[in-house]
């Protein structure tokens, strides 16, 4: 069934039920009797299968083609569903079941234009109509249209009672107005009133998508009772606490879904990257290693590796790690890592060439260019420096958000002698990110150059103050 | 530009064998992969019987839990025969075997009797062993009070740090680390030694010398009991020239100390307003060895540090005034370093050009380096770079011999005159090996001068003295330094090397560290001279 498919089968049976059947054709009635019986108890199958012998035998009866696109659609097949409910609007253009019934599954199909024009017609024969009113809402929620769509669902409390989506597609449309207290508060009378574990997802993803990590947490915990999909529930309760801040929380999740075999493939990426930027990256290692038994496939998980075996210098592994990522799925990541990966293992020239097409294949990709100009750096000739500041003033034409160029061309322009130019470098990368010691490190030594002892000393306090806390991280992850 | 060789010749020759040297190093290596196997030990050269030739004192090693051997390491005592031959007389000596795992050693008459004395650091203990003069030593360490019990020593330097003529004594401490429990790291499946940074560090030690044979701790008076960190190397020599000897000490992962004397007793670091505490992005390198000399010619010391492979052993130059300089990437040593995992370094001018050169030895600690990455080796060359006056270098690899075209898991090593030729020779020790030693051999060596001061009310050995020799219209500025390297101690005699174009004679001028000036001339070039300090 589809995700909203249920809405379907609210109104098909209520529809069936108040619906006079075919009158014209006996035979055909006896059909239509035989659905209803079927749909009541969810046969689907046979209650479409009855309804398609109706349908045949007569062909012209709008009330026949409403029941079957109804449930065709609570079978998940808009298509044909839209089929049949097309005709039936067409055969009696006055019957608002059967238009409304279009307009559900055309906004299900994604014709959010053609939805909108019958619900709209639907409204303006029949203001109080409530269930066109909640369409007209969730179709709006669909199209970003928040601000009305917050107006048209608010108004139809009976209706809404009853669809549990609807309370999602609200507090969707409250964080979209900023109205996030709302948005939270239509997720509580959610779980209070239609406590439902596919329902909590979805509201936890909403909330995600919002920034409401604290609600999506407890949303995604609450779905633990009954969501089928345990292991990507686990990944997103484990992403909703860490980007709450409960980094340990979102470890011991995502470590118990490892032990249970059930972590997927992006699970173990987050806890390789958790694990990694505390420091510990032996033990990222040795899960990124169990992450690539159990998806082999997957490019992310080894670039993951690949990045951590840069990190612990492992190169030779890192090479073949990236490499594999790339001949899985290219990616401007894969190709920069595996570039680096083979410039580090001492595979310059290889390196050296794999950027250069990197650069072909990604030319506004500014992590391509950062990255390659890092690696000339190291070169210490004159000509791989003179490229580097030539990649690295690039990339920051490209994403004049990065920091790193801006840290490393600093340091030249330090090194040059010119500590005016290196200030300017490095009190923009500090306005960027405040919480790298290396910034404030680097800024001490240039005010200290400019005469500027006080400043200096400051930058030096700063510094230390940022590295202690780096390597208290470090030590609490072992 | 000058290369300091010729097409042809071997600037250094291996001795080793023909000197009759058949020691060889313990680590104790095992299974256990206890990091304290994978540190290696030093070498000291220094004329223990005053018979005008250099000895070699080299420091066992020691055994772990999981590694004994039949015959119980024993250090060496090589006794300089002449004609470039050595006999062991460690044993006859009594100074043969440790009670502990030994490391480093630093050489010093710390009684100002006339004879150097050693003290040997190591784990879980260290040990003074005082020179009786008549071929034997007397471990004096429980006397003496400098047991630097409990604690992992690693390289120690005799330091007069308040002037009253006697040697103190400072000690760099390494690890918190017990034989008990070991930290268990690999690599696939294979185990390796764990990053330095798995073990905490300790503060050092600094013994004041009361003149009587003992010894008082005064780490806390002199503000040294809260520097915790992971130190290797150690060097005294005045950076502030302000005639008081400071301490220079390299840490592994932790940020370098450079000590300024108070001249009341205590040090203060200034490591970081003087920027050689860390690297340019604020971390603490694995500094393992250094030394200090000028090499830029501005009389001012440069401090030399060796560090792991990719993060270059670094070259702080002294302007005159802090912050150093750092000149790692300008001079060359960044390229020349890169690969490399360092530990003995030393000054030396081996042409006696009167340029200060450097040799430093190197070697990976894990062999599994050479499965992770294709540039760095397990065995790796020691290094000669040839300095051309201004601080920038360049290798002989091609000319200075095959030793240094050979991997080696190098370790501590000492600069020295074995043959009193006037060009310095150079001993280096190996992990679980021989030594070697390599007989300067270069050809058309510069002019030299040498000189061995004995101090009257300075200490003895001059410790801390400043010495500048004035020669062709050059000033050459020398230090008698203690510590440096690592592990190690050198011949604590300065040869000043002084070109082609040497004067017929040579003004020496002596700071002594009394603070008494002395000024001595007409000294012939070609020999070493001793001078005595003038009261």
């Amino acid at each position: 069934m589809g995700s909203y498919a249920h809405i379907f089968f609210a109104l098909g049976l209520t529809m069936m039920g108040a619906r006079a059947l075919a009158q014209q054709e006996p035979v055909a009635q006896q059909h239509a009797e035989k659905a209803v019986q079927f749909a009541q108890q969810g046969d689907l199958k046979n209650a479409e299968s009855e309804l398609r012998k109706a349908v045949a035998l007569s062909p012209g009866d709008a009330n026949l083609l409403t029941s079957l696109g109804g449930i065709l659609g609570m079978e998940g097949n808009l298509q044909e569903a839209n089929t049949f409910l097309s005709k039936a609007v067409k055969l009696n253009p006055q019957d608002p079941a059967a238009r409304r019934n279009l307009a559900a599954n055309q906004w299900q199909l994604g014709r959010l234009k053609q939805a909108r024009d019958n619900l709209d017609l639907l409204l303006r024969s029949n203001p109080q109509d409530k269930l066109a009113t909640f369409l007209l809402g969730m179709v709006s929620e669909k199209e970003k249209a928040y601000s009305r769509s917050a107006k048209l669902l608010e108004s139809v409390p009976d209706v809404m009672a009853q669809q549990p989506d609807g309370w999602v597609a609200l507090a969707n449309s409250y964080y979209h107005v900023s109205e996030t207290e709302k948005a939270r508060s239509a997720l509580q009378h959610l779980m209070g009133s239609l406590p439902n574990a596919r329902v909590a997802f979805l509201g936890g993803q909403v909330s995600m998508e919002a920034g409401d990590y604290s609600t999506a947490e407890t949303l995604f915990r609450s779905a633990r009772s009954g969501y089928p999909d345990r292991s990507r529930l686990e990944f997103e309760i484990a992403r909703a606490e860490y980007r709450a801040g409960h980094v340990t929380e979102s470890e011991k999740t995502l470590l118990e879904s490892v032990e249970a075999n059930r972590a997927t493939s992006d699970g173990y990426v987050l806890l390789c990257r958790m694990l990694s930027a505390e420091g510990s990256d032996v033990r990222a290692l040795r899960i990124a290693g169990q992450a690539a038994q159990a998806y082999p496939d997957s490019a992310e998980v080894l670039s993951t590796k690949g990045s951590i075996e840069l990190k612990l210098q492992y190169f030779n592994d890192a090479v073949a790690s990236y490499e594999k990522a790339a001949a899985l799925k290219e990616s401007a990541e894969a190709a920069q890592g595996r570039a680096t990966a083979q410039w580090k293992a001492g595979m310059r020239d290889r390196a050296a060439a794999a950027f250069e097409e990197a650069i072909q294949k990604y030319p506004r990709d500014a992590q391509v260019y950062q990255a390659y100009g890092a690696v000339l750096l190291e070169d210490e000739s004159p000509q791989s420096k003179q490229k580097a500041i030539e990649l690295l003033k690039r990339a920051l034409t490209l994403d004049d958000s990065l920091v790193e160029p801006r840290y490393e061309l600093a340091n030249i322009e330090l090194a040059a002698g010119n500590p005016e130019q290196a200030r300017s470098y490095l009190e923009r990368a500090i306005q960027l990110n405040r919480n790298d010691s290396r910034l404030h490190f680097a800024l001490s030594r240039v005010y200290r150059r400019l005469g500027r002892e006080a400043d200096a000393n400051n930058e030096t306090d700063l510094y230390q103050k940022l590295k202690a806390a780096e390597q208290a991280g470090a030590r609490s992850n072992p | 530009m000058q290369t300091g060789g010729k097409a042809g010749e071997n600037l250094f020759t291996d001795i080793t064998v023909s000197a009759g040297i058949h020691w060889k190093h313990t680590s104790g290596e095992s299974k256990d992969r206890f990091l304290i196997e994978s540190m290696g030990s030093g070498v000291a050269l220094s004329d223990f019987d005053q018979d005008g030739l250099l000895d070699i004192f080299l420091v066992a090693g020691g055994e772990t839990p999981g590694a004994k051997n039949a015959a119980p390491p024993r250090n060496a005592l090589y006794r300089n025969l002449g004609g470039g031959r050595f006999e062991d007389i460690s044993a006859k000596a009594g100074i043969a075997r440790l009670p502990f795992y030994g490391m480093g050693v630093a050489a010093a008459d710390y009684d100002n009797d006339g004879f150097p004395d050693l003290y040997i650091t190591g784990y879980p203990s260290s040990g003074l062993y005082h020179n009786n003069g008549d071929g034997t030593f007397t471990d004096v360490t429980a006397k003496a009070g400098v047991s630097n019990a409990g604690r992992w020593g690693a390289s120690a330097a005799w330091i007069d740090y308040d002037g009253d003529g006697r040697l103190d004594l400072f000690v760099a401490n390494y690890a918190k680390f017990s034989f008990d429990g070991p930290q268990h790291c690999s690599y696939q499946v294979e185990p390796t030694y764990c990053a330095q940074t798995a073990y905490e560090g300790e503060p050092p030690r600094l013994y004041h010398n009361n003149g009587d044979g003992t010894f008082t701790d005064v780490t806390a008076n002199a503000g040294l009991a809260k520097l915790v960190g992971r130190a290797l190397g150690v060097i005294a020599i005045d950076v502030d020239g302000d005639g008081w000897p400071d301490l220079f000490v390299a840490r592994d992962a932790s940020p370098n100390l450079l000590l300024i004397n108070k001249h009341n007793g205590t040090f203060e670091d200034a490591a970081m307003s003087a920027e050689v505490a860390l690297n340019m992005d604020g971390n603490a390198r694995a500094g393992m060895g250094v030394d200090a000399g000028d090499v830029t010619g501005n009389g001012w010391p440069a401090l030399v540090v060796t560090n792991f492979n990719d993060e270059q052993h670094a070259l702080f130059v002294h302007p005159g005034k802090f912050p150093f300089e750092d000149r790692t990437a300008l001079s060359g040593l960044a390229r020349l370093t890169k690969f490399f995992v360092g530990w003995g370094a030393q000054f030396l001018d081996y042409d006696n050009d009167g340029n200060l050169d450097l040799v430093l030895v190197n070697g990976h600690i894990n062999e599994v380096i050479e499965r992770t990455r294709r540039d760095v080796s397990y065995r790796e060359p020691p290094l000669l770079l040839h300095n051309d006056g201004r601080g920038n270098f360049e290798s002989m690899a091609q000319l200075a011999g095959p030793v240094f075209q050979r991997g080696f898991r190098g370790r501590g090593l000492a600069v020295g005159d074995l043959d009193n030729d006037g060009k310095p020779d150079v001993v280096f020790t190996c992990l679980n090996d021989s030594p070697v030693l390599l007989r300067n051999s270069v050809m058309d060596a510069g002019s030299w001068i040498g000189f061995q001061l004995q101090g009257t009310r300075s200490n003895r050995d001059a410790i801390g003295a400043k010495v500048i020799v004035s020669s062709g219209g050059r000033k050459l500025v020398r230090w008698i330094t203690s510590g440096g390297s690592y592990l190690s101690s050198r011949d604590k005699r300065l040869i000043f090397g002084l070109g082609r174009n040497a004067a017929e004679q040579v003004q020496v001028e002596i700071h002594w560290p009394s603070g008494n000036v002395q000024t001595v001339l007409g000294l012939a070039p070609g020999r070493y001279h001793t001078i005595l300090e003038q009261r």
